[in-house]
């Protein structure tokens, strides 16, 4: 029998304790990384909510570190002597593999004597060092992971994580400084009433109320709706009226276009238009220190102005249009998605849950839909697309300071094509150069339009 | 080569059942002292009158086929005792001639009874001899056949009146081994065969030539090189000087082995390891021999003497501190 049939049987052992080990050592770990996961996923929902991909990660984990294992436990012929000598070998086996290539008579005799040692020795007495406290504690591990998987979620922060969420949204808007401020405190209104919820039902009664007082104050806000029904009254503004109900900035710009065209066409109609406008402001109860009031009242004021040149009143009118629109818009994606924060909050099988809405499903709406979030044409530019799900045919991504990033593309609302967001800018401002250069537009619109424009790059 | 090898093992057990036919109980002095034999060193042995080492020793030469003799060492013992001195040979047709007339040293086994008893002037000469194997009278070397053994015998009581030996001059002795006085049962058997008779009955087992052959076999035998370093950190462990060296050795040692040591126990080692049955040597060896290589070899401070602890107790300790690996 030569050397390698002698410890062949030895080291068959000796690899079944490395797998052995290897297996304790990598489910030790994966199944502590499966319990640590597992507690964030129970605790922390939001933080991890696809738990089964990261388990799936754990186990091929599991499965990579018992490989490492089985390299490091894995015996090598020195371990393999140094092991089989402690059964009363007397380094017999360990000379022998030192002496392996030497032909001397001694090395000879020694390797024989060797061989027929061990073929006394039973591969059963060599013990396998497996831990039996690293055994308890292996199954211990993975019955505590397996476990971790029928306990429902705690969503232990979760109260304070929906006032750190609307406060996120919040700070991440760009709304009015009045509507910041209210919705602030609506917010920690709400802190304090979820403080003192004893149950769950108490909470989502909270969370509910929230709601509520966000959407109302929110809609305070939104009288694009209520002035382009007023404007649609009369049929010189109806284009505009539904451009500005729609929230269509390029609908604004052609229905200010045409009524540019009719102005020129008949002078005497400027004053009409402007008394329609301040009929239908008056109509639609609007505050005059909304946005969208003040920019309609000061387009009617320039038309009265026979100081003032027509096409220098309607372009300082397009661009206040739009920026209120904007800001309305802004609002109102910032209601939305925190009144989405709040129904996920609530707890599950709390009174009146419903699935958490997404953005998208109450902004992109018809358009007979409701007043806020309606968007049927091209969305305006800068809007915080949040979710990013509500920027039509684009990718959504949106910067922090929510205006479409220049790599986005948006869908052009007069031929449905999807054109890049970076191209309708680059437009824009070529045309606002040229005007500007020519001498067409004042130098108050110039200010006003330079302005907006940088709004959108920010 | 191979066949003397094979029959070593065989050969010392009968050289050590044919000298416990003499000698009752102290089988590890017996095994110890044969190990001595074949590796080449001398012996040093220790103990009370009347335990069996002058028998001992000629029960030896007796199983080794080698001529013996014996020394008693006195103070009055000069070293032409030893060695041999030139006398002036008359002859009968009225010739004169000096000769060299040797002295009891010329023997295969030297029994050198109670050597603590000589002037350091009469042991040295013998150490002499024991290191070079080889005298010098009047300025002629005369060369000791091989083999050549010392077993020297001390007294440990009477201490009165005798000149130890100097650590020098007992590092010459491969081993010192201590004669413990024998047990009830042991003299019971003691004193039933000398009552028979007085005369050693051991009989011869090996020549000459066979233990120069066995010894040149046990040189063959391997060491595996973390043996060779665990038996070099032991002798160095025993240096208290030295910054490796355990806290034991510190404590309880004041001066530790020469190179001799390291020597003495690896060819002890192989020649232990052949006795054993084994083509290699072992930790085992190492350690087993460990104590009659170093206990004559350190000397144990105050601390030690204070705390009790013997030679071998130190010895104890320093194997227990060193890693084999």
């Amino acid at each position: 029998m030569n050397i390698k049939t002698a410890l062949k049987p030895f080291k068959r052992r000796l690899n079944a304790e490395a797998f052995l080990r290897a297996t304790l050592s990598a489910g030790m770990i994966a199944a502590g990384v499966a319990i640590i996961l597992g507690g964030v996923h129970i605790l922390l929902p939001w933080l991890i909510p696809e738990l089964w991909i990261f388990l799936i990660f754990a186990g091929v984990f599991a499965v990579s570190l018992g490989l490492f294992f089985l390299l490091a436990y894995r015996p090598s012929k020195r371990s393999l002597a140094r092991r089989l000598d402690k059964l009363g070998l007397s380094e017999r086996v360990e000379t022998m593999l030192e002496l392996e290539q030497s032909d001397a008579p001694v090395a000879k005799l020694q390797r024989e004597d060797t061989v027929n040692r061990l073929q006394q020795v039973s591969p059963k007495s060599l013990r396998l060092r497996v831990s039996r406290i690293q055994s308890i504690l292996c199954a211990v591990l993975l019955i505590c992971a397996a476990a971790l998987l029928f306990v429902p979620e705690i969503n232990l922060f979760s109260r304070h994580d929906v006032i750190n969420r609307l406060h996120q949204l919040l700070n991440d808007s760009e709304v009015e400084e009045d509507l910041h401020n209210d919705l602030s405190q609506i917010i920690d209104d709400l802190e304090d009433q979820l403080e003192d919820a004893e149950n769950d039902r108490d909470y989502a009664e909270d969370l509910k109320d929230a709601q509520a007082s966000i959407q109302e104050r929110v809609d305070q806000e939104i009288t694009k709706d209520e002035i382009g029904a007023a404007l649609q009254e009369f049929e010189d503004l109806q284009e505009l009226g539904e451009a500005i109900e729609e929230g269509n900035p390029s609908g604004v710009s052609s229905a200010l276009n045409g009524l540019q065209e009719l102005m020129e066409e008949d002078p005497a109609k400027q004053a009409a238009i402007a008394d329609q406008i301040r009929d239908a402001l008056k109509q639609s109860g609007t505050s005059p220190d909304d946005l969208l009031h003040q920019a309609l009242q000061n387009m009617e004021n320039g038309l009265r102005d026979p100081a003032k040149s027509l096409k220098g009143v309607l372009d300082l009118a397009e661009v206040e249009i739009n920026t209120a629109l904007r800001v309305q818009h802004a609002a109102d994606m910032l209601g939305q998605q925190m009144e989405d924060a709040l129904e996920d909050a609530k707890p599950s099988g709390s009174e009146g849950e419903s699935q958490p809405s997404s953005s998208q499903e109450d902004s992109t709406g018809d358009a007979s839909g409701d007043s806020t979030g309606d968007h049927t044409g091209e969305k305006l530019p800068g809007d915080n697309t949040g979710e990013g799900e509500d920027n039509m045919g684009g990718d959504g991504s949106g910067n922090e300071n929510g205006v479409t990033d220049m790599k986005d593309v948006i869908s052009d609302p007069f031929s449905g094509e999807l054109v890049p967001y970076g191209d309708v800018y680059a437009a824009y401002m070529a045309d606002f150069l040229q005007k500007a250069e020519n001498g067409t537009l004042s130098p108050e619109v110039v200010a006003a339009m330079n302005a907006y424009l940088d709004s959108l790059r920010k | 080569m191979e066949n003397q090898m094979e029959n070593f093992a065989n050969q010392c057990e009968r050289i050590i059942q044919e000298i416990q036919k003499d000698l009752v109980g102290q089988d590890e002095v017996v095994r110890d002292t044969v190990t001595a034999m074949i590796a080449g060193g001398n012996v040093l042995l220790e103990g009370v009158p009347g335990v069996g080492k002058t028998r001992l020793v000629r029960s030896l030469g007796q199983a080794f086929s080698l001529p013996f003799s014996r020394i008693q060492f006195t103070p009055d013992l000069m070293p032409a005792d030893v060695t041999g001195t030139n006398v002036l040979e008359t002859y009968p047709d009225g010739r004169s001639a000096i000769i060299f007339k040797k002295g009891p040293i010329f023997a295969g086994i030297v029994l050198a009874d109670e050597i603590n008893r000589a002037t350091p002037k009469t042991q040295s000469a013998l150490l002499e001899a024991m290191q070079e194997h080889k005298v010098t009278v009047s300025g002629v070397s005369y060369t000791l056949d091989e083999p050549f053994f010392v077993l020297a015998t001390q007294n440990p009581i009477e201490q009165d009146g005798t000149y130890p030996l100097p650590e020098a001059q007992t590092d010459r002795f491969m081993f010192k081994l201590n004669v413990e006085f024998p047990t009830a049962d042991q003299l019971y058997n003691i004193v039933s065969i000398t009552q028979k008779t007085m005369e050693e009955t051991a009989e011869a087992v090996v020549t000459a030539e066979d233990l120069l052959a066995m010894r040149a076999c046990a040189k063959e035998i391997p060491i595996m090189e973390p043996i060779m370093r665990y038996t070099m950190r032991l002798v160095c462990a025993t240096h208290p000087e030295l910054p490796d060296s355990p806290d034991c050795a510190k404590k309880y040692i004041r001066f530790g082995a020469s190179p001799r040591a390291a020597q003495a126990l690896i060819t002890a080692g192989k020649v232990r390891a052949l006795m054993n049955g084994r083509y290699n040597v072992a930790f085992e060896d190492i350690e087993s021999l460990a104590f009659p290589v170093l206990r004559h070899r350190i000397k144990p401070s105050y601390a030690a003497v204070t705390d009790k602890l013997t030679p071998d107790d130190c010895i104890r300790k320093l194997i227990q501190s060193i890693s084999q690996k």
